[in-house]
């Protein structure tokens, strides 16, 4: 074989997607849960947890779990389990919005999703769809379209699916994969297993991608991603006018947005100290405020945290510097 | 995104710059299912797509923050 038709020949199995980065689906292995499973509870809204990048969301409100679970029975080494305690007529979906500029170049042409799934309803019978719908507008998924929508045929065993659609040009403004059913008849909790998740251009299903978990986390982490801020490495500093401290953590990743924070107060006491002096306010969370800033287009950013000086301890000096001796995970949120 | 149901929504201030009283506000904090959020002022932050929501139909009204 001449060098031409060997280059020609890899040229080809790169235009095929044979190579890495075919699959749109992030965490489709569902090896990152970076936010820890959600047990089976009481519904009260649409919430993300469990293996990143998955939305659960249902009708009315009866004990619905999301839950990272060890299996190799669906393409991998893990897979997703979600739960769902309905009545006859209730709705259920878990699904994946994939942002635009991820999803704009399949546009107007076919695309393959697979995955293996299998579903069990300790009571009645309840049913299973895949589909994709398009966003009403550019990474608003508010209002979705669908696009099309197929009956999973689902048993007590893990099985491989594969469903080809032809994406409409609005499929630009992002694509959700939708998993979603309702319970027939009798109240019951069914559950549904699944992972191994992929949608790749064309109309051939190809063996699941395999990426390192190290490349996965680094995809979810512009979804969200939790920041550790051991308390005997936090700096701030005390300003006297307001009687506040402040300070601030660097974020691992650019983010696709400004996020939404949120902290877990995971050890410690709370207060504010000079390294090997007294503390110099009470043990307190009051008064603690938080928020990022994201500096560009990439959201690169930092999470500013203040606190108003709840009253104890010695008297701080202005403009000196102080730590939080606090163990503290901040919950960084830029999900669709 | 759904519907949720915010309890509170307070506005948050940055650290003033010199010569000036108050500082910028640059987020704003809710309530939702007990937890609280600090949500940036970015119209792409679904939770705050969803405060404005709530604000323009006038089922929210967002509370001045302190200096």
């Amino acid at each position: 074989m001449s060098k031409a038709r060997q280059l020609a020949d890899l040229g080809n199995v790169y235009d095929d997607g044979a190579l890495s980065n075919r699959n749109m689906v992030t965490n489709g292995a569902m090896l990152v849960n970076q936010r820890g499973n959600r047990s089976p509870a009481g519904f009260t809204g649409g919430f993300y947890a469990g293996p990143d990048r998955w939305y659960v969301n249902r009708s009315g409100t009866g004990a619905t779990g999301f839950s990272q679970i060890s299996s190799t029975s669906y393409g991998g080494t893990k897979a997703a389990e979600a739960s769902f305690l309905c009545a006859s007529g209730e709705t259920y979906i878990v699904t994946q919005r994939i942002e635009a500029d991820n999803i704009a170049h399949l546009a107007g042409q076919t695309v393959t999703l697979s995955f293996w799934a299998s579903g069990s309803s300790d009571a009645g019978s309840a049913t299973l769809n895949a589909s994709l719908s398009y966003a009403g507008a550019v990474n608003d998924f508010t209002s979705e379209t669908v696009i099309s929508s197929n009956a999973v045929s689902y048993s007590g065993s893990a099985q491989r699916f594969t469903f080809t659609f032809t994406l409409p040009a609005n499929a630009a403004n992002g694509v959700a994969i939708r998993f979603d059913g309702a319970k027939t008849s009798a109240t019951g909790t069914f559950t549904l297993t699944f992972g191994g998740v992929q949608l790749e251009a064309g109309d051939t299903p190809t063996d699941l991608e395999h990426e390192p978990i190290s490349v996965t986390l680094q995809k979810c982490r512009r979804y969200y991603q939790n920041v550790y801020n051991r308390g005997n490495a936090t700096t701030g500093t005390y300003y006297s006018y307001y009687n506040k401290f402040y300070g601030n953590q660097v974020q691992f990743e650019p983010m696709r947005t400004g996020p939404t924070v949120s902290y877990s107060h995971i050890g410690g006491a709370f207060y504010w100290v000079n390294p090997g002096v007294a503390a110099y306010s009470a043990n307190s969370t009051a008064g603690f405020s938080y928020s990022t800033h994201q500096t560009n287009a990439f959201s690169m950013g930092a999470i500013e945290f203040s606190q108003v000086r709840p009253a104890g301890g010695t008297t701080p000096s202005n403009f000196a510097s102080y730590r939080l001796e606090a163990n503290l995970i901040f919950h960084l949120d830029a999900e669709l | 995104m759904e519907h949720v149901v915010i309890t509170q929504a307070v506005y948050v201030r940055g650290l003033p710059n010199i010569g000036q009283e108050v500082g910028e506000v640059y987020a704003i904090m809710i309530v939702v299912d007990g937890q609280e959020l600090s949500v940036p002022l970015d119209p792409s932050n679904r939770h705050y797509a969803e405060i404005m929501r709530q604000v323009e139909a006038g089922e929210l009204t967002i509370q001045e923050a302190d200096a």
